[in-house]
């Protein structure tokens, strides 16, 4: 008994001891994490909470702000230009993620090796990222001119054309050349994701796989694709996300024409926001919008998840 | 232990810097619109769009007058953002210019000073810009003055038109010898475009359009800018004039495509005979084989006319010195500065009466721009910048199919009602 209050007399202030050394270390570390927490509430959270409460306000660029709710949400149902936009912009979205995926992952293939000159390759097809999207749109609408550009008189030299090329013209046409533009400005940034993830594999893995004898496709099917899901995952991501919120390469070459065939989520908000100037019914389409991708990039996340845990 | 503890206090010392400087920030920011005190400078603010005029009458006016002038240029696209939140929070600048066609909904926010006695009381006051008076009017009473001009004209290369047999020097007469001309340039070669414009565009296509429709006789809009006129027949006239230049093509494909963007590279390759848009003497260099001509543009069967755009400028509702401001502004609109600044660089005068002004006359289209100032006109509508600058909207659907569909008449006559409901009519 008196050994035990001993004990317990002696457990008593070694226990305050890493308690309080905890508490202080919490604190410490709060403080540190209170610029980062200050940037994302001022920088994030505000303006988000700012936009919710834009949502239900009939809220003209100039003038007053009146509460309205739920208005600008029902108007949504009733806007056929967002509506149409809703197909257009995942049809787009599903094309381009494809395109992204194949082309980045064979690049990424294609320069893999550390033979001499492999980086001139590298960086000639990183180069386009350093461009920025808008010039890169502007680049590409002079260059589909036929009185200015060059790229018609190309297609007529090679015989692939006879006349004026339709590269905006039709919605078909307009849709492609856009895709082009796109391919040409983001192959290459994807290309190093998934460089970086090919580097990662361990060249033991090949080398066994050589070892057993498979060929280039099994080690592909069965030892690269497996291995790089992460970095598959992570483009897979990105280019979701970045493509449902495609605007700058549509609004510049297409303007969503012809007819309106083009038109993108984000340049149906646009429009209600600042050419017809009703920032209620741009912030309500915008809250959709985020709800529609925070769920999005869940479920891919979780269908592409890791199913073996370790 | 010393080191958690110094380490803590420098992250303190950082959230606390920082609140500072937000805090810093807030009141160097604050009071943007207190122009009080005679010796405060003026604050102005103008869209990049028009700014070199802007910068150019500021910086003559600081040299001469002590009390000073400072002009904040704000991106084009986000003026209407900036001067919607400064007005929701009284801090618009004391003097404000906007491009013309918002006018009439700033002046139905009342964000700018009745400044009717002063502009009548100005010698010159009935040659200011009619188009821009006028959209700086309500109820009678004046809101603003012209602050800078730029008209929609037809630009010929000179040389072209002598290969084709057309002198250069003739006045357009009409949309159908336009076209004949047109016809003739596109025939010397394969490479040749007979006429160039803005067809992917409807804010372009009103700018370059409206004006044949003006000088047909007939009006775009109702006087109020509540109603679509673009299926009478003046309007539906232009638009086929157009159309049978499209089918049977004198004007090039590329137009359907075009948005304004490589317009006066194209015609800067010296192929194109006629271009409709703004003025390109000046933004685009002459050679050889590019020698630039303007021309007003022609109605149907004749006349001319020419669409005036540019920017208005007045006296915030939150200027606390009006008569300071006005003073500015009188300034900006007398002989010394719209010759000396404005005519001196090549621009155009906002007064009709200085449209030979001696700079001018030595290049005899610039006089052509100067008379057109004064002959065009400016359409007034609440929500003309919604309607006819929306690239997703009725208008430029209706635009399109009038001038590439097979029948101008039916496409405008289907339309014309979306556009009447999109002006609010």
């Amino acid at each position: 008994m008196a050994s035990s209050t001993v004990a317990a007399a002696r457990v008593g202030p070694a226990s305050r001891g890493p308690a309080r050394r905890a508490r202080r270390e919490a604190t410490s570390g709060l403080l540190f994490a209170l610029p980062a927490i200050l940037f994302v509430v001022i920088l994030f959270v505000v303006p988000l909470v700012l936009a919710a409460w834009m949502s239900l306000n009939d809220w003209p660029l100039i003038g007053s702000p009146a509460f309205n709710a739920p208005d600008n949400y029902v108007a949504i149902s009733e806007n056929q230009l967002f509506l149409s936009s809703i197909w257009f912009t995942i049809k787009y979205t599903a094309i381009v993620t494809v395109i992204f995926l194949v082309i980045s992952l064979a690049l990424a293939l294609l320069v893999q090796s550390t033979r001499p000159g492999i980086g001139f390759f590298r960086t000639a097809f990183l180069l386009p990222a350093a461009v920025g999207l808008a010039s890169s749109a502007l680049l590409f609408y002079a260059l589909y001119n036929n009185e200015y550009g060059p790229l018609g008189d190309m297609l007529r030299g090679l015989g692939l054309v006879e006349g004026n090329a339709d590269f905006l013209s039709s919605s078909e046409a307009a849709f492609r050349s856009t895709v082009a533009m796109v391919t040409w400005r983001f192959a290459g940034f994807y290309m190093i994701i998934m460089l970086t993830g090919l580097q990662a594999i361990p060249v033991e893995v090949y080398e066994a796989s050589r070892m057993d004898g498979a060929s280039w496709w099994q080690t592909l099917r069965s030892i690269t694709l497996p291995l790089l899901k992460p970095t598959i995952l992570l483009v897979l991501v990105l280019s979701v996300t970045g493509s449902l919120l495609a605007f700058e390469p549509f609004y510049i070459l297409t303007q969503g024409g012809p007819s309106n065939s083009t038109v993108t989520m984000v340049i149906a908000m646009f429009r209600e926001a600042f050419t017809l100037f009703d920032l209620g019914s741009a912030a309500a389409i915008a809250m959709v919008l985020l709800v529609a991708l925070v769920g999005i990039n869940v479920a891919q996340l979780y269908l592409l998840r890791d199913k073996d845990p370790k | 232990m010393r080191n958690t503890r110094s380490m803590t206090v420098a992250a303190a010392g950082a959230v606390l810097a920082l609140g500072l400087t937000a805090c810093g920030g807030g009141q160097t920011e604050a009071g943007g619109g207190g122009d009080g005190g005679s010796n405060e400078p003026l604050q102005m603010w103008a869209r990049a769009a028009t700014a070199p005029q802007s910068q150019a009458l500021v910086d003559a006016w600081n040299e001469a007058h002590d009390r000073p002038v400072e002009l904040t240029v704000v991106p084009t696209d986000n003026y209407l953002q900036k001067v919607g939140v400064a007005a929701g929070s009284n801090e618009l600048p004391c003097l404000m210019a906007s491009d013309v066609v918002y006018m009439p909904n700033f002046l139905q926010q009342n964000l700018f000073q009745d400044i009717t006695d002063r502009v009548e009381s100005l010698e010159f006051a009935d040659v200011l810009a009619p188009g821009h008076i006028n959209l700086a009017t309500q109820d009678g009473a004046v809101y603003g003055v012209p602050h800078n001009v730029s008209v929609s004209v037809i630009s010929q290369n000179d040389v072209l038109l002598e290969q084709a047999g057309i002198d250069p020097g003739a006045r357009l007469e009409s949309l159908e010898q336009l076209a004949e001309n047109a016809a003739a340039v596109s025939a010397l070669g394969d490479d040749i475009t007979g006429l160039y414009y803005t067809g992917n565009n409807a804010g372009s296509i009103s700018f370059t359009h409206f004006p044949a429709i003006w000088a047909s006789g007939g009006q775009a809009l109702n006087e109020d800018g509540t109603e679509s006129l673009l299926d009478s027949p003046e309007a539906v006239g232009v638009f086929d004039a157009f159309n049978r230049m499209d089918a049977e093509g004198i004007s090039s494909e590329s137009v359907r495509d075009e948005s304004g963007a490589t317009r006066n590279d194209v015609f800067a390759t010296g192929n194109v005979g006629y271009m409709i848009g703004s003025s390109v003497i000046g933004a685009v260099p002459e050679s050889d084989t590019l020698v630039i001509g303007v021309q007003g543009i022609p109605g149907v069967d004749g006349g001319r006319s020419a669409f005036v755009g540019g920017d208005a400028i007045g006296i915030s509702a939150s200027c606390d010195d009006p008569d300071g401001a006005w003073e500015f502004l009188a300034w900006t609109l007398s002989e010394e500065a719209q010759v000396d600044v404005f005519a001196q660089q090549g621009w155009l005068t906002v007064r009709a009466d200085l449209a030979g002004n001696e700079y001018a006359a030595e290049d005899p289209r610039i006089v052509t721009l100067n008379e057109l100032v004064g002959e065009g006109d400016t359409p007034k509508a609440l929500n003309y910048g919604q309607t006819f600058n929306d690239p997703n909207g009725p208008a430029l659907t209706a635009f399109r199919d009038a001038l590439f569909g097979d029948d101008a008449a039916a496409a405008l006559e289907t339309h014309n009602g979306a556009i009447t409901a999109s002006l609010g009519g």
